[in-house]
C-alpha cells in the first residue's frame, strides 16, 4: 500500500503478546485513516455495556495515509477509546512529532486491548514492538518521563507520548503529552491509558513511507508551504490563537465566571496582544508544519518566575476569565501544572469554575473546598484547587477529578444548574448564548461539548447568519462543517492549514499519497460515513436526542452584557434547529440514524447491528 | 540564483547558517533534504540537522567546511575529501561505513545512510544550483552565507541600537 | 467662539473605533476617535483609516470589490458582525461604536 503503512498491531496488554494486521483497503478508502479509523475500532471492539475503566475498553492509537509524509501539518495522530466522561464516543487528536515517527516505524496504528498487570510502556522499534517495566517513571510528570524513557532507551530521538501522575490514578480528566506542548487533551484518554498501567507509547522508526506519487506530492507540498506564508495563516503565526480574547470580549462572547458572562474586566491584561510583549519567549513548530503557531510563555517575574508553559486560547480563557482570573502569571503557571501532571486544561478551568460558582452560593462549604477561599479570581486558590484535582487530594480534589458533571451529581443541591458540559465533556471556550450556531455543533458533537468537530462558530462571527438567534437552517450548517471537519480528521491534517487548502486539494493530496482515486464528492461522502460511523457507535451506548442539548445556563439565565443584554437561547429554537440538523443528517427526530442513511453510506451492517429502521 | 551565477567569495566560504532566533524547529528542511537527497521523507535521511533544546532553543545545523576536516582525517580508506570549495566528499565505493568519520565530526553534521550504510554529509546541492533547505525554510531561517556575512549582520545589529541610544540621549 | 462643549456630547459627536490584534499593529494603536457631526459611510472611515496609517489596513481587511473577507477579519459595529459583502452599505453616525478585529482562530 501506498501512503498507508499498510499494516497495524493489535496488542493485549494483559498478555504482553500482539500481532500485525493487514489493513484492508476497503476500510483505507471508505475511512480514509484518522477518525474513521478509530470509528471503526471503537464499533468492532467495544460493545454496550462496557465500562470505561474495564479492561474490555480498549485505547487505539491511529494516523492517517499523510502522516510521515512530505506534505506539512500531517504529523498527527488521534487516540480512541470509550470515554469514560461521556459514555461515549472519547478520543483526541495530537501532533508534535509523534505521528511521524509512528508512521515511520511502518505502522499506520496500535489497538491496545486488555489491561496489564503492572505499570508499563509500549516501545514500537521499527517492526519490533513490545512492553517495557515502567516502574521507574511511575509517578513523574509528563516531561519527565519524555526525559527518561529516552535515557533508558538510549536515543534522544524517540518520541514519547505519556501520561502524567493524573491519569495514572485515573483522574477522569487526565490527558495524554507528547513532545512537551501537544496533547491528546480531551475526553480523558489519559485515565483509560491509567487504568490499563499504560503510562507510555514510545516511538522510533527509519522507514521510509512510500507514497504513489513522489514527485507531485513534494511539488504541491512546497507549494501548501507557500501558501501557508500568506495572510490565511497569519493570526496563528503571530499573535496564535490567543488573539481570541479580544475578538470575543468585543462580541460578549468571553466566557467569564463559569460562562455567566461573556466579558471580563480584565480581558486587556490577559490578552493574547499583552502576552505577545510581556510573556511570549518563543514560538516553535510541530514536525513538518510551515505556520508553527505553539507559542510557549516564560514567566519573567514575580512568585511564578521561570514557569515556561505552551498557551492557547481554550486554555487561557478557561483557567482565566472562566475562573475570573485577570494574571498571565498565574494562567501560565496553572496550564503549566495541567501540562506536566496530564490533566485537560478546559475541563479543568470550567470544573473549577463550577467549584467558585458553587462556592461562592454558599452550595459549597469551606469544609468541601478542603478550606480554599474558592471565589472567582482568586489565583492562589484556583491554582491550589489545580493541584489537589490533579493528585486527587483531599475533598476538594477528589471532587473535582471526576469532571464537573459527577462533581455536581455528587454534590446535587442544584448545583447541576451551573455544570457547564454537554454528555459529560465540559464546554470550550465559546460563549453558549451569544455563539448559537456554535452552541448547536457543540451539543450535537459526538464526543461532547466540542468546537473542533464542526466549526460551526464561523458562521456566527463572520455574521453569515445572526449569531443570536437560531432558526431551522443552522442544522445544515453543523452538518456541513462536521462532514468536512470528519475529513481533516481522518487524513489527519491541522485544522490552521485549511484556510489555504479546498477539499478538492485535500482529495489530491489523498491521492497523490495512496495513488487512491478521489475526488471532492467522494472525499465529503467519506466524511459523512466516518461521522455516522461515530454516530453509530454512540447509539450503540445509548445516545438519544436528549444528549444533544446545551446545559441549563444556557436556557434558563439571560445574559446581562451590555450589547447581549437579555439573550438566552428558547427551547423552542433551539428544538427547532436540532430538528433541522436531524433532517440535514437523513436522522429520525430523536437523532438515531436510519436504516436508510446508513445504506446509503454503505452501513449496512451497522444499521443491522443497531437494529435500526 | 544558480551555484554557477553566484560570485565567487574569495577567501570566504558560504556555508549553511541557522538562524536562533528565527529557527522554531518545525523541521521542513529535514523532510526536504532527505527527499530531494534520498528521494524517501524519513527525517533521519537528512543531511541538515535539526535539534531542539527544550524549552526554546531550536537549530539546524549542517557541514561548516572546516578548514582540516576531522572527517577527512578520520578516515581510514580515504573515501572522504575535501573539495576546492571546502565541501566534503564521500566516494560511495570507498567507503564501507565505520563511521569513523561521523564520530569524529565535532558538529555531528555526517551521517549514516540507513539502508546502504555509507557516511553523508551536506553538499550545498551543487547539482540544484542553491541548497534547497534555503529555499524551503518557512520562516527564512536558513542561509547559504559566509560567517563574515553573519558576524556583519550582528555588529550592525549592535551598531543600530548603539547609534539610537545615542540619539535619544542628545 | 462657540461654548466648550460637555463630555457627553462630544461623545455623541464621536465614532468610536476598536483595534485588536494585527490592527493594533497597523495602526499603532488601540483605539481612536472620529469627530463627525452626522453621518460616515463604513467604507469611507476605513479608507480615512487606510490614509492615515497605511494601505496595509485594507490589506490586512482583505477589501476587495466583494466587500472584506471575513476569513482575514472580524468588523463589528454596535455589537453586530458586519458580513464582509454588507461592509458597502454600512453607515455610521455618532455615538456608534466600531471594531477591526483578526478573524477567530479556532482551535488550540
Amino acid at each position: 500500500m501506498k501512503g498507508y503503512a499498510g499494516k497495524y498491531i493489535v496488542f493485549d496488554l494483559g498478555k504482553g503478546k500482539g500481532r500485525a494486521e493487514a489493513l484492508s483497503e476497503s476500510v483505507a478508502i471508505n475511512l480514509i485513516g484518522g477518525y474513521g479509523f478509530g470509528a471503526r475500532t471503537l464499533f468492532d471492539y467495544v460493545k454496550a455495556g462496557v465500562e470505561p475503566y474495564s479492561p474490555d475498553n480498549v485505547i487505539a492509537w491511529w494516523t492517517g495515509p499523510l502522516a510521515g509524509t512530505v506534505a506539512p501539518t500531517t504529523s498527527k495522530y488521534a487516540v480512541f477509546a470509550k470515554s469514560p466522561l461521556t459514555g461515549f464516543f472519547g478520543f483526541g487528536i495530537s501532533s508534535g512529532g509523534f505521528a511521524y515517527e509512528l508512521k515511520s516505524a511502518g505502522w499506520d496504528g496500535v489497538v491496545f486491548l486488555g489491561r496489564s498487570p503492572k505499570p508499563v510502556y509500549f516501545f514500537v522499534d521499527d517492526d519490533a514492538y513490545g512492553l517495557r517495566d515502567a516502574s521507574g517513571v511511575w509517578g513523574k510528570t509528563t516531561w519527565e518521563t519524555e526525559e527518561l524513557v529516552k535515557e533508558e532507551l538510549g536515543d534522544d530521538a524517540v518520541r514519547v507520548a505519556a501520561i502524567g501522575p493524573a491519569g495514572e490514578s485515573m483522574v477522569r480528566i487526565a490527558n495524554i503529552t507528547n513532545d512537551r506542548n501537544r496533547q491528546v487533551g480531551r475526553t480523558g484518554m489519559g485515565s483509560v491509558m491509567g487504568s490499563k498501567m499504560l503510562k507510555a507509547v514510545a516511538a522510533r522508526g527509519t522507514e521510509s513511507v512510500d507514497v504513489a506519487n513522489p514527485e507531485g506530492l513534494y511539488q504541491f507540498s512546497m507549494e501548501l508551504n507557500e501558501r501557508c506564508k500568506g495572510p490565511k495563516t497569519e493570526k496563528y503565526r503571530i499573535y496564535g490563537t490567543p488573539a481570541n480574547v479580544l475578538v470575543h470580549q468585543k462580541l460578549c462572547c468571553l466566557p467569564s465566571y463559569n460562562f455567566q458572562r461573556g466579558t471580563f474586566e480584565f480581558a486587556e491584561e490577559v490578552s493574547g496582544e499583552r502576552m505577545l510583549r510581556t510573556h511570549v519567549k518563543k514560538v516553535i513548530a510541530c514536525t513538518n508544519c510551515p505556520i508553527a503557531c505553539d507559542h510557549v510563555n516564560e514567566v519573567r517575574d514575580g512568585p511564578y518566575k521561570g514557569t515556561v508553559a505552551s498557551m492557547d486560547y481554550e486554555s487561557l480563557d478557561m483557567l482565566g476569565p472562566c475562573c475570573g482570573v485577570g494574571d498571565l502569571d498565574s494562567i501560565t503557571k496553572a496550564v503549566q501544572i495541567c501540562d506536566t501532571m496530564g490533566v485537560d486544561t478546559i475541563s479543568a478551568g470550567v470544573t473549577i469554575a463550577w467549584a467558585m460558582e458553587c462556592y461562592e452560593r454558599g452550595i459549597l462549604s469551606g469544609e468541601d473546598v478542603d478550606g480554599l477561599d474558592l471565589r472567582f479570581g482568586n489565583a492562589e486558590a484556583m491554582i491550589r484547587a489545580l493541584e489537589l484535582l490533579c493528585r486527587k487530594e483531599g475533598r476538594l480534589g477528589g471532587l473535582l477529578a471526576e469532571g464537573v458533571k459527577r462533581a455536581s451529581d455528587a454534590i446535587g443541591k442544584g448545583s447541576e444548574k451551573y455544570a457547564v458540559h454537554n454528555k459529560g465533556l465540559e464546554w470550550g471556550a465559546y460563549s453558549m448564548r451569544s455563539l448559537k450556531t456554535s452552541t448547536l455543533g457543540f451539543a450535537t458533537s459526538i464526543r461532547g461539548a466540542c468546537y473542533l468537530r464542526s466549526g460551526s462558530y464561523q458562521v456566527d462571527v463572520k455574521g453569515t447568519v445572526d449569531r443570536l438567534k437560531l432558526d431551522r437552517s443552522r442544522g445544515k450548517i453543523v452538518y456541513e462543517g462536521e462532514n468536512s471537519y470528519a475529513i481533516i480528521d481522518s487524513l489527519i491534517l491541522c485544522k490552521f492549514i485549511r484556510g489555504v487548502l479546498s477539499s478538492g486539494d485535500m482529495a489530491k493530496l489523498y491521492t497523490l499519497a495512496t495513488g487512491f482515486e478521489m475526488n471532492e464528492k467522494q472525499l465529503t461522502l467519506a466524511g459523512e460515513r466516518i461521522h455516522n460511523l461515530a454516530k453509530c457507535f454512540n447509539v450503540m451506548h445509548g445516545a438519544t436526542r436528549k444528549d444533544d442539548y446545551p446545559p441549563p445556563r444556557a436556557f434558563e439565565e439571560e445574559m446581562t452584557d451590555e450589547g447581549v443584554r437579555g439573550v438566552r437561547i428558547t427551547r423552542e429554537e433551539y428544538d427547532e434547529a436540532l430538528d433541522g440538523y436531524y433532517e440535514a443528517r437523513g436522522w429520525t427526530g430523536e437523532g438515531i440514524p436510519t436504516k436508510g442513511k446508513l445504506t446509503e453510506l454503505g452501513l449496512e451492517k451497522e444499521a443491522e447491528g443497531l437494529g435500526v429502521g | 540564483m544558480a551555484m554557477s551565477d553566484l560570485p565567487k567569495t574569495g577567501k570566504m566560504r558560504r556555508i549553511i547558517v541557522c538562524d536562533l532566533q528565527k529557527c522554531n524547529g518545525c523541521q521542513v528542511c529535514e523532510a526536504v533534504c532527505a527527499y530531494v537527497k534520498e528521494k524517501n521523507p524519513n527525517l533521519k535521511m537528512s543531511r541538515i540537522r535539526v535539534l531542539r533544546v527544550e524549552p526554546f532553543l531550536n537549530i539546524a545545523l549542517a557541514c561548516r567546511k572546516c578548514e582540516k576536516p576531522t572527517c577527512v582525517r578520520a578516515c581510514p580508506r580515504d573515501a572522504v575529501t575535501a573539495l576546492d570549495d571546502g565541501s566534503i566528499s564521500v566516494d560511495k565505493d570507498k567507503c564501507n561505513g565505520c563511521a569513523w568519520c561521523i564520530e569524529s565530526c565535532e558538529f555531528g553534521v555526517l551521517k549514516l545512510h540507513l539502508d546502504k550504510k555509507i557516511a553523508m554529509v551536506c553538499d550545498f546541492c551543487k547539482e540544484l544550483g542553491e541548497p534547497q533547505c534555503v529555499k524551503y525554510c518557512p520562516k527564512g531561517a536558513i542561509s547559504y552565507t559566509t560567517v563574515e556575512q553573519v558576524a556583519r549582520k550582528s555588529s550592525r545589529e549592535v551598531a543600530g541600537h548603539f547609534l539610537a541610544e545615542l540619539s535619544m540621549s542628545s | 467662539m462657540s461654548c466648550p462643549r460637555s463630555l457627553r456630547e462630544m461623545a455623541e459627536s464621536t465614532i468610536e473605533v476598536d483595534f485588536t490584534g494585527p490592527f493594533r499593529d497597523i495602526c499603532r494603536c488601540k483605539n481612536i476617535g472620529i469627530d463627525v457631526d452626522e453621518e460616515l459611510s463604513l467604507q469611507k472611515l476605513i479608507g480615512e483609516i487606510a490614509t492615515k496609517f497605511g494601505f496595509g489596513f485594507t490589506e490586512r481587511l482583505g477589501m476587495s470589490e466583494e466587500g472584506y473577507d471575513g476569513e482575514l477579519a472580524t468588523v463589528i459595529v454596535n455589537g453586530r458582525v458586519v458580513r464582509g459583502p454588507k461592509i458597502r452599505e454600512v453607515v455610521l453616525r455618532p455615538g456608534d461604536h466600531v471594531v477591526f478585529a483578526p478573524s477567530l482562530a479556532g482551535g488550540g
